[in-house]
């Protein structure tokens, strides 16, 4: 099969494209990696010393490598350490990071489904958070997605396994069980974040800005969702954008083994989607380059990113996507 | 640009001949993870009129007696982080705690098989 160009659509319309997402991801969940957790550890162990899985050992799925991947790039401090900052967040590599990560998956996706067409959908999810907040777990994204609160049992992803949680700061293998959705549960992020909410991240013109962690004012911090707007000294501040929606889903989606559930990677599509934007508007630049003040090492333009599956990119390289995939529809800036 | 699509076997491969981008100089693992003492310690520092702030943080936390690891940080903000949920940043450590024990509870979700030796 050769590699194109995708176009990557909204996920409730066309509804092929969101057909076809699900159908691949239960193919990648169910497909057999040929590696057990024992021998995950017997590999990367010596690698990254003081990692290991724990829990049972048993064989693991295509699927599985990513939130292993996943999980470790977030375990990963940099130097110069800042707080919580890793190797794929809290920083200027956060976008980049997640676009590597979102083309690899898509390439593991046009495989399983025999399909050089296939892409990754996008959820607009900023539109499902214009809904009144008792109307958006019934958005009909949860038509195709399954149940939005308790074991997702039902529909196409009611197949789907979990066998790697997030236990705290350990990585566990567990009995295989069914994703788990909490969504509108805390009180945090009782709601999506609106249209206006992503208006205010594009608004930012710095792509980012030393220190290049989780306190900075900049376009990467505001839409990773560390910085709140409506905050004040009488009005705690509550996670934004990509934060919120993990944290509106919850279940599955707040550990750092969140890619098990596949709604990570929508969200996650929606906000390359939203960098596109900002790209088309104020032209593709990224910071921090090699003699910025504490850049961090991993997230500056000529670094390669941690890479488990398929070759390390650099931000550099994946800047332009186009070799890629493109969008159908980016967001109006004007 | 692009590449072929891989195999799940040729994922294996890749995986054992080595993890890609891993930094030279990153900081240890157990840095990241509290080094499993119970005692979380964050410095938050700050110029303000020619005047040096320096703030140090200690957390050490117990839930039903038993020391929790960690680590928890606290941002420039002054909210609290816990990177075993990492898009939460609240104000207040005992409410993260409580999100901590909604999530995971106290218990390990199984036997540790991988750990024995």
């Amino acid at each position: 099969m050769t590699a194109m160009t995708v176009t990557r659509r909204n996920i409730i319309d066309p509804a092929e494209s969101g057909d076809r997402f699900v159908q691949g991801a239960v193919q990648l969940n169910q497909e057999m990696s040929g590696l057990t957790t024992a021998e995950l550890n017997n590999i990367l162990t010596p690698q990254v010393p003081g990692f290991r899985i724990f829990g049972i050992n048993q064989e693991v799925s295509t699927w599985d490598l990513f939130v292993l991947w996943h999980f470790l790039a977030m375990q990963l401090s940099t130097s110069p350490p800042r707080p919580l900052r890793n190797l794929a967040h809290g920083g200027p590599v956060f976008l980049p990071w997640h676009r590597m990560f979102l083309i690899r998956l898509e390439e593991q996706l046009q495989r399983v489904t025999n399909d050089a067409e296939t892409a990754l959908p996008y959820w607009d999810w900023a539109a499902d958070g214009e809904l009144p907040a008792d109307e958006q777990p019934q958005a009909p994204l949860w038509d195709l997605l399954g149940e939005t609160s308790g074991d997702v049992v039902s529909g196409t992803l009611g197949s789907m396994q979990v066998r790697l949680v997030g236990f705290g700061m350990q990585l566990w293998s567990v009995e295989p069980r069914p994703l788990t959705r909490n969504a509108g549960g805390d009180d945090l992020a009782p709601t999506l974040p609106t249209t206006a909410e992503v208006a205010w991240a594009l608004d930012n013109g710095d792509y980012d800005v030393a220190l290049w962690d989780a306190g900075v004012d900049s376009f990467r911090n505001r839409i990773e969702g560390w910085l709140d707007p409506d905050a004040s000294p009488a009005i705690p501040p509550a996670p934004r954008n990509h934060n919120r929606v993990h944290v509106w889903i919850g279940g599955d989606m707040g550990p750092s083994t969140s890619p098990n559930d596949p709604v990570f990677y929508l969200n996650h599509c929606n906000e390359d989607r939203i960098w596109e934007s900002w790209m088309a508007r104020e032209g593709t630049t990224y910071r921090p380059v090699d003699g910025d003040p504490d850049a961090p090492q991993g997230h500056r333009l000529a670094d390669q990113m941690l890479a488990l599956l398929g070759d390390s990119l650099t931000p550099a390289e994946v800047l332009d996507p186009t070799d890629w995939y493109v969008y159908d529809q980016l967001v109006d800036t004007t | 640009m692009s590449t072929p699509q891989q195999e799940p076997r040729s994922l294996a491969d890749q995986l054992r001949q080595g993890i890609g981008g891993l930094p030279p100089s990153r900081g240890p693992y157990e840095d990241h993870h509290g080094g499993g003492h119970g005692a979380s310690v964050t410095v938050r520092t700050a110029t303000h009129r020619g005047h040096e702030i320096r703030i140090e943080t200690t957390y050490r936390i117990t839930i039903d007696g038993e020391e929790f690891a960690g680590p928890l940080e606290v941002l420039d903000n002054g909210a609290v982080h816990y990177h075993g949920l990492p898009q939460y940043a609240v104000p207040s450590a005992i409410e993260l705690m409580k999100r901590v024990i909604d999530y995971f509870g106290t218990e390990p979700p199984a036997d540790d098989e991988l750990g024995g030796g």
